[in-house]
This record gives structure tokens, sequence and C-alpha cells, in this order.
């Protein structure tokens, strides 16, 4: 601890501004707004009939624990997301890259300092907390995890806000893109409370504002303190608060260290990705992995209840066992239809099912379904029922549905690494400039090289198979391990690695970062074809055939009422997308392999080039060759691109058109030697007027 | 102390740099000349380990520079030419933070010790903002030398520095240098450079077109001396002879020259220049012979060049 409040990058930003004028400024200003504030309350509660000074201070608690975040979502956050920015825009940044103490340290102090100020405030706010605190209105306990709520959400800030300002050049747009997070954890946490009253999963363990709310419930309205099922396991949603953001504390701090380390790095070391992905993998699955929920409380009297049959005890498929195992409750299907029309219409499809084999059901995975709960995160499986069997009044049941959260997060997931993974174009022309002439292949599959020039396959590789073996165990424990989760999986997977590899080309076509370009590409990718599809044609269901995000989204059929599309005309609609999304998936690599090809060929040719000439000059001024070594490499290189061979004209080939000029013959230039300076003797005679001089023949005359 | 090769870096599709070979011995100072755009600046960022090079490698101290940075970070000290200070902070703070930055001794008697080399001692509780340009540039140089580092980059630190700041600035560099400490050194001030740089290197379109002392790049570039003439009287008779001479090239009359009865008050000396493909002992020679023709001759000699000189004559001027 000592050692931490000794990082010298913290005690500069604590001298820079909490100098005591700044503390007495900042302290002063909150007790001033918090006075006010408690005794405004008061005033106003104080006229009421219903007068409580415990409802009162309880509510005062956590009116000012709602402004303390604010102020460390807010405030702390665009400090955060300042501090790297301004160092560049005031030229420091490149002392504080070089400086011994490494990027580690640095970062941490700027993690801890940056928002310091806003640590600041919230601690005196903290001293208001207090008061309710020991008048025994709000527990010890909650106080404790009040602090644990601010200081984690603190510390994950500061790290978002310390990578945003590394990322971006100019501190007004690091703070416009601060300003966001806090808007987007609000209206999550909104979106959580409308979608799910009263349920808790380990989503809302996310936002500190849900538990805020979930706080102040306990302590004004006495409610209990929810907690989430995780693995089967009833966790407190503060701990997951906590694991939450201390992963997400470290995984920001940690790609902000890359990037003080060089600018020109990914966005995020592969093993840092791989990581992070198998956390997520981890969260989705110990969200899914859960016996259900608790029935609803029953509804009012009068409404009458279609209750299910029990299940046969025997008869069960393999999957349904696997399903029972594993803690989930198999259910009876919803009662079908009663309309006299769909009932024949009911039997005609039977009996059309029944006939066409191509139509019937995959007895894998006949009859089993995950019923996701309004949050998505909870499975159970429905009872296998032969379309004989379903009841003239019921609707029609999907054979099969996949858990779609987990395959949409992990879409998201695969597409930010993709574009987290990818060096700069730099890089990827640095590592082509160590590369021999045909070792394109090999660096496009290189694995994470000390130098972190690699390109980002092998690592969206890994993370693929990653999520593969997650998708085909989640599938197989909710008994729907079919041809539709291989197929769902495939086009996921090979999604990421298409992206990667589209960026890659992108790098070596342009010679330049194709990130902002890469980003607009699947923007277009993803919005342009099904708008156009489903506007043109009016049919939206049919946008399954090439958006990802229908074909995801229409896993259940919950939106678009298109649960046949994928079930009953089965093979297109399955498979179309993740075929396309294979196809891509080694294309664009190959592409980028091929451009990188060029791109060799290139450079060695410029080399050549190069040898020639400073052979030639070498030549010419008499000089040694260039260094042997270099020159036996080149030759080696040159040696795989045989030279043209001479034309050799055959005997009845027809005399050219034009005629080759014979060369010309240049007559050797004289040497001439230049003329030899007499040696300057000066104590010597000086020479007789009319000395003799040479003739131009040899022979001496005289002046007369 | 530092060894390249083959150093290269592009941007995009412009060649910043392109395979330079530099060594730099120890304890020596290098003066880096080019005009702007000619890759200096990038040359230097490569070498603090700021940049990384698209190819070639960087030695510094014995340590390859692309396969640990971070452990040559320690070594060096870098100052370029736009570099900020923390104005927030006192001036012994500044160092302070920076002592701690290299875990060096962070004692106040060290920090004024410090400000003294620097002359900034009375300054030390005065905030950083407050303090003039060249006093700035003093701390920006009392930073490096916190932590003792073997080389020093400086890219352009004279720049806006007053006569007795760069006079400041030149004799810290010696003595540094006389503690052993090689500095690589930008300028546009050549005759500053010329003073007290050992070696000297040009770069031009991100090549470097020579590196060597002055004195050994003069001789190995020079292909004939500059002769100034100075003569009583007209210069006609004096050019008469000299265009007569084998040896004697791009004559040029600097000053025509006047007799002394046509005015009182013009100046009666003409003044030629000419380049001479000859050596230096054959200068006597043509003395004798302007001496023997009846030429007046007031001053002969060859001029001296300098980095000046050398620097107009081998760059083209051309910029990236």
């Amino acid at each position: 601890m000592r050692a931490l409040f000794a990082n010298p990058e913290l005690v500069r930003i604590l001298r820079t501004k909490l100098r005591p004028r700044q503390m007495l400024l900042f302290g002063g200003g909150t007790a001033l707004v918090l006075g006010l504030m408690l005794a405004g309350m008061y005033w106003a509660q104080q006229a009421t009939l219903s007068f409580s000074l415990t409802k009162m201070l309880s509510t005062f608690y956590f009116t000012v624990a709602w402004l303390q975040m604010a102020v460390l979502l807010l405030y702390g956050l665009i400090q955060s997301a300042q501090a790297i920015s301004h160092e560049r825009e005031r030229w420091t940044f490149d002392f504080q890259r070089l400086v011994a103490m490494g990027p580690r340290k640095l970062v941490l102090g700027k993690l801890l300092g940056a928002p310091s100020d806003a640590f600041f405030i919230v601690a005196v706010g903290l001293l208001f907390q207090l008061v309710p605190v020991f008048k025994n209105i709000v527990p010890p306990m909650v106080f404790v995890r009040t602090l644990v709520l601010l200081l984690m959400a603190g510390l994950s800030a500061s790290a978002i806000g310390l990578f945003l300002s590394s990322i971006v050049q100019k501190t007004q747009r690091a703070t416009g893109l601060a300003t966001a997070i806090p808007i987007f954890l609000f209206f999550t946490h909104v979106a959580h409370s409308v979608a799910s009253p009263g349920s808790s999963t380990v989503w809302h363990a996310l936002s500190p504002f849900t538990l805020l709310t979930f706080m102040s419930e306990e302590v004004i309205n006495q409610g209990a303190n929810p907690g989430f099922m995780f693995y089967g396991f009833q966790i407190p949603l503060i701990y997951g608060y906590v694991a939450w953001h201390a992963a997400i504390a470290l995984f920001f701090y940690l790609m902000t260290v890359r990037r003080m380390e060089d600018e020109e790095f990914s966005f995020v070391a592969p093993r840092h990705a791989l990581a992070a992905f198998v956390f997520l993998q981890a969260v989705l699955l110990g969200s899914y992995l859960n016996p259900p929920p608790p029935p609803p409380p029953g509804p009012p009297v009068g409404v009458p209840v279609a209750t299910a049959p029990p299940l046969p005890a025997k008869g069960l498929t393999p999957a349904q066992k696997r399903a029972l195992k594993n803690g989930m409750t198999p259910v009876q299907p919803p009662p079908a239809k009663t309309d006299p029309a769909e009932e024949k219409s009911g039997a005609a499809a039977e009996a059309k099912t029944d006939s066409d084999p191509a139509q019937q059901p995959d007895p894998a995975d006949a009859g089993t379904t995950i019923s996701l709960n309004p949050s998505g995160v909870t499975v159970t499986t429905v009872t296998p029922v032969a379309p004989s069997a379903v009841p003239s009044s019921g609707a029609p049941v999907p054979s099969s549905k996949q858990p779609e959260l987990f395959h949409f997060m992990n879409f998201f997931a695969l597409l930010t690494l993709a574009f987290a993974l990818t060096p700069s174009a730099e890089l990827l022309r640095g590592r082509l400039h160590r590369a021999n002439r045909d070792e394109h292949w090999r660096v496009l599959f290189e694995r994470p090289n000390r130098l972190q020039d690699s390109t980002a396959i092998w690592p969206m590789l890994v993370s693929a198979g990653i999520y593969a073996a997650a998708s085909v165990f989640l599938s197989s424990q909710a008994g729907v391990l079919n041809t539709r989760a291989a197929a769902v999986t495939l086009m996921v997977g090979t999604m990421g690695v298409a992206v990667a590899g589209m960026l890659l080309y992108i790098q070596a076509y342009l010679e330049r970062s194709g990130l902002k370009g890469g980003v607009a590409l699947v923007a277009i990718f993803l919005i342009v074809p099904s708008t156009a599809i489903g506007m043109l044609t009016a049919k939206w269901d049919m946008t399954v055939y090439v958006s990802p995000l229908s074909y995801l989204g229409m896993l259940n059929g919950t939106e678009f009422d298109t649960s046949d599309l994928l079930n009953t005309q089965g093979l297109g609609a399955t498979w179309t997308l993740p075929l396309i999304a294979l196809s891509t998936a080694i294309l664009l690599p190959a592409l980028a392999a091929m451009r990188m090809r060029f791109l060799l060929d290139l450079y060695h040719a410029e080399l050549e080039r190069e040898r020639t000439l400073a052979e030639k000059t070498a030549k010419e001024q008499g000089q040694p060759r260039t260094p042997a070594v270099a020159t036996k490499a080149l030759d080696k290189l040159a040696a795989r691109w045989e030279p043209v061979a001479p034309h050799v004209p055959k005997a009845d080939e027809p005399p050219p058109l034009v005629q080759e000029p014979p060369p010309i013959k240049k007559a050797p230039e004289p040497y001439v030697v230049p003329p030899l300076v007499p040696e300057i003797k000066l104590n010597a005679q000086p020479a007789p007027a009319a000395a003799d001089t040479p003739a131009s023949d040899g022979r001496t005359t005289s002046a007369t | 102390m530092i060894k390249t090769k083959g150093l290269t870096r592009k941007f995009a599709k412009l060649n910043a740099v392109t395979n330079v070979d530099l060594y730099v011995p120890r304890g020596t100072i290098f003066g880096f000349i080019g005009p702007n755009g000619a890759g200096k600046t990038t040359t230097m960022r490569m070498l603090a380990t700021l940049l990384r090079p698209t190819s070639g490698s960087i030695e510094i101290d014995g340590v390859n520079l692309l396969e640990n940075p971070v452990e040559v970070r320690g070594r060096i000290g870098y100052l370029s030419d736009t570099f900020g200070l923390y104005d927030e902070l006192k001036a012994w703070e500044y160092l302070q933070y920076f002592c701690g930055a290299y875990n060096v001794d962070a004692s106040r008697d060290r920090i004024h010790a410090i400000l003294d080399l620097v002359q900034l001692t009375h300054k030390s509780e005065d905030f950083v903002g407050k303090l003039s340009r060249g006093m700035r540039q003093r701390l920006g140089i009392a930073r490096m030398l916190v932590y003792d580092p073997k080389l020093i980059l400086l890219d352009e630190p004279a720049n806006g520095l007053d006569p007795m700041a760069r006079i400041a600035l030149r004799d810290l560099l010696k003595q540094l240098r006389a503690r052993g400490v090689t500095v690589l050194v930008s300028s546009h001030i050549l005759t500053e450079l010329s003073d007290f740089c050992d070696t000297v290197g040009i770069m031009e379109l991100g090549r470097m077109i020579t590196h060597g002392s002055v004195e050994e790049i003069l001789a190995r570039t020079r292909t004939h001396l500059r002769l100034i003439l100075e003569v009583l009287g007209p210069a006609e008779k004096a050019k008469e002879v000299l265009q007569g001479e084998a040896q004697v090239i791009n004559l040029e009359v600097a000053a025509p020259g006047v007799p002394a009865a046509a005015s009182d008050t013009a100046p009666v000396f003409a003044k030629l220049e000419m380049g001479f493909t000859g050596n230096r002992q054959d200068l006597p020679v043509l003395h004798k012979k302007l001496v023997e023709a009846g030429v007046p001759v007031v001053a002969f000699f060859p001029k001296a060049e300098n980095l000046e000189d050398l620097f107009m004559r081998l760059s083209t001027g051309a910029t990236n």
C-alpha cells in the first residue's frame, strides 16, 4: 500500500490537482451543496403530515449516493479521459513513455490519480452519509457496500477513461466519448428494470445504478436483496458487481498499458484477449446453466389456466435425459390453435410432413427447446412431441431453439476482437520487411511474436475455437446439439475470422490503418443488405439469408414469427449465411496473403535494384562490391526468378521488321597525363630571361 | 554507443528514413544536419524507442533496441524540439517526479545540486509555468541529468534561446562529453555545431549523405580549393593571367576595383574568387606567376570552409 501511494505519477497528479487551495474549494463547495440539500429536505418533509426522520435520512443517504455515482461516472470519467490526451497536447507524452518506471506503474498512477478530485468530492459526501449510519437508520453493511460500489465504479470508469484517452489524440474527442458511457450505463439500467422487474441476472450486476436501486429498496422499503443464479448458485449482486468491474478495470488497464508501450501495437495483447474471451464464455455459460426459475405467482381468480400434463417417466429422448440431469425442467408444449380452418391446414401439414422425409424433424433434437425468460438467460427443455401428437388446437412447435443471447454476445465479442487484435499497418509493413519472398502464408498464420507485429488471424482462429467448444457444450447441455447449432456456430465463428481477414486485406492493400474503413464496411454489411431486401420485397423474414443479425434474431422466431423459416424451410435458410461466412473467412485472408506476396515481391525487387545500383557505383569508383553476406542472400532470392532466355531466331523465321542497329564502337579516350608541376625551391636562382624551351617535336630551340 | 544498420522508416507511402547506417562512439558529440523533413527527428525518435523502424537494426550500448526497448529507455535522455513541462509543479517538484520515475535518489540536496548545475537554484520554489523560455529549456536538460543517462538525444535544443543561454548550453554539452556521455544533437545553427561536434552526419530526403568529422568530410568531398585574391587597382590584369592557368576554374570577380586616380572615394582593391584544382603546395607557383606578371597582389589565400559551406555544397535542399 505504501508503494502504491509512493507512485511518482500518483504523487505528481495529487500535487497538481489536490493542493490545499483546491481541496478547500472542492470540499467547501461539496459540503455547502450537501448541507443545503439536507436542510431543504428537512424543511420540505417537516411540513408534511407523514414526516419521518428515518425515511428522510435514508432518502438523503441514497440521494447522496446517486450524486456520488454521477460525479464518479461523469466528472471522474472525463478527468481520466483527458489524462493521456492532455499529455499529448502539451508535449509531455514522449517523456512519460520513456520513463524507467515502465508503463504499468505509470498507468496505475494515472488510474488512481486522474479521478482523484472526484474521489475527494465523494469522500466529503461520505462524511454526510455517516449521519444516517450513526443514527442506525442505514445499516453499517449498506455503508460498506456503498463504499465498495463507489470505489469499483470509480476504478472501472477511470480505466475506461484512460483507454479512451490513449486511443484519441484530442482531449475534446476523449471527453465526448467518455460522456457517452455513463449515459449508456444509465439506459442499460432502465432497460433492465423495465424488462425484468423483480428478477436479477448476472447482467444486472453490471450497472451501479441498478445496485443502488436495489440497495435503496432494501433500506427504504425493507425489500430483500436479490441475487442472481450462476452455475446453479445464488450469488449476491454486489459480488457479481465487484467481479464485473474488477474485470473491466483490469482489462482496460492492460489495454492502456499496451498503448503506452507502443501506439502501433494492436489494442489488446493476444493473451489478454483470449483470457477476456474465456471470461466471457464462463459468464455466459454460468448464466445459462441454472435450474429454471420458480413458477410465477398464480393468476387472478377466475382466469382459466392451461396446465401442462406431467411428463411420462419413460420414453424420454437422450437429449431430454441430459436436460433433466442438468436440472432443466421439461415442460409441455403450448396448446394448439382452435381455429377449425387452421386445424384443417395443420392436419394437412402433418400429413405432408409425415409423407415427406425431408420435412421430418431431426430425431436428435425433436421436440427439445430452450425457452428463454425475458432477460434471456434461463434454459428449459420442452417435451418431444410428434407432429401427430400436437393437439389440433395447438400452434406449431419449433423443433429446437438456440440460446440466442449466447450467440449474439459471442458474435459481437468476436467482431470486437478482430478489430482489437489487428496491429497497425506500419507494423505489418515491418513484418513483411522481415519476411522472405515466399513467406506470405507464414506471415498470415503467424502466432503472436515478441515484436507484436503478427496478424490477428491466429488468435481469431483460437477464439473461434473457444467459442465453438463453448457452443457445443452449451447445446449438448441444453439438449439442442443439432444441425442448426452447428450452422449458427459456424456462422458466428467464421464471421470473426472473416472480419480479421478483411482488416488485414485493407491494410495490405492501402498500406495504412484500415480500422475506420473496417468499421464502416462491417456496419454497411450488417445494415444495408438486410434493409434493402426487407424494404424491396417487404418480406423481412427473407433477410435471414443475408444478415447475421436477422439470423441470430430469428433463431427463436420471436420477432417476425419466422420460426418455420429456419425449421421447415430448413436447409437453405439454415445454411446460406454460415456458408457465406465460411467462404468469406477463407477468401479474405487468402486475398490478404496474395497481396502480401505481391508486396514481398516488390520489396525484394527493390532490394535487387539497389544492389545492382550499388555494384555499378562500386565498379565505377573501383571499390569492392557489396558485402558478401548481403550479396549471397540477394543472389539466393534472385535465383528464384529465372531470367528470360535470349531470343534465338529459327532458320525459317523471317527477318525482323526493324533491324537492331549495330553497337556503336567508341574510340577509347586517350589518357591525358596531368602536367607535372616543378618543385619550388625558395632559394633557387631565377631562371634566365631567354630559356631553352622544348619544341613540339622534341627538339630544343633557342630564343633569339 | 550507437550502431544502426539499414535503418528505415516508412509512413504510409512516405519514406521518412531510408537505409541509414550510423556509428557514434561513446563519449562523443554527433551533430545531425539536414533541412526540415530530412528525417532527423524520425531517426532520433527511433533511437529514443518512441518509434519502431520499419526495417533495420539499432544497437545502443550493446542492447538491441527492437527486442529490449524498455531496458534501453533508462539509459536514454531525449529532449524534443517541442517539449512540455508540468506548469502546475514547482521546479524542485518537477525534478523530484523524474527522480521517482527513474528510481534514483530524490533527496532535496541532490535536486538542488542538479538545479545548481543548470543555474536554476534560485528558481527552485517557483512554479514551472512562470519560468522563461531559456529557464524551461535548462530545466528540461536538468530533467535528463537526474538519472545520468549514457546517451542524450537533443532535437533542436538551441531553438528560441538567447546567446547567453546558447553558450551555456554549449558548455553544458562539453561538460557532459567530458563525463563520457554520448550526445546526439540536431540543429540548424551549423556554426555552433561545428564548435563542439566531434562528428556530423548530413541527411537529406531520409538518407544519410555523409558522416564523419568535419575535416574528414571536407577532405573526402572537396574536389578543389577555393582561392581568394585581392589586388591593388583593377582586376583585368590578374584575370588575364589566371585565365591562362589550367588549374584555375570558376574564376569570378567579386569586386572589380578602380584605379586610384579615377576616384578618391571608390575602393581601389579588386577581389577575385576562384577554384583551384591543384594542391596547396602548388599555390606558391601560381603566386609567383602573378607577381612576375606584374599583378600587384595584396592578399592571396585559400578560403577556409566551415560546416555551413560543407552543408550548402552537399545538400540540394530537397525535402520530403
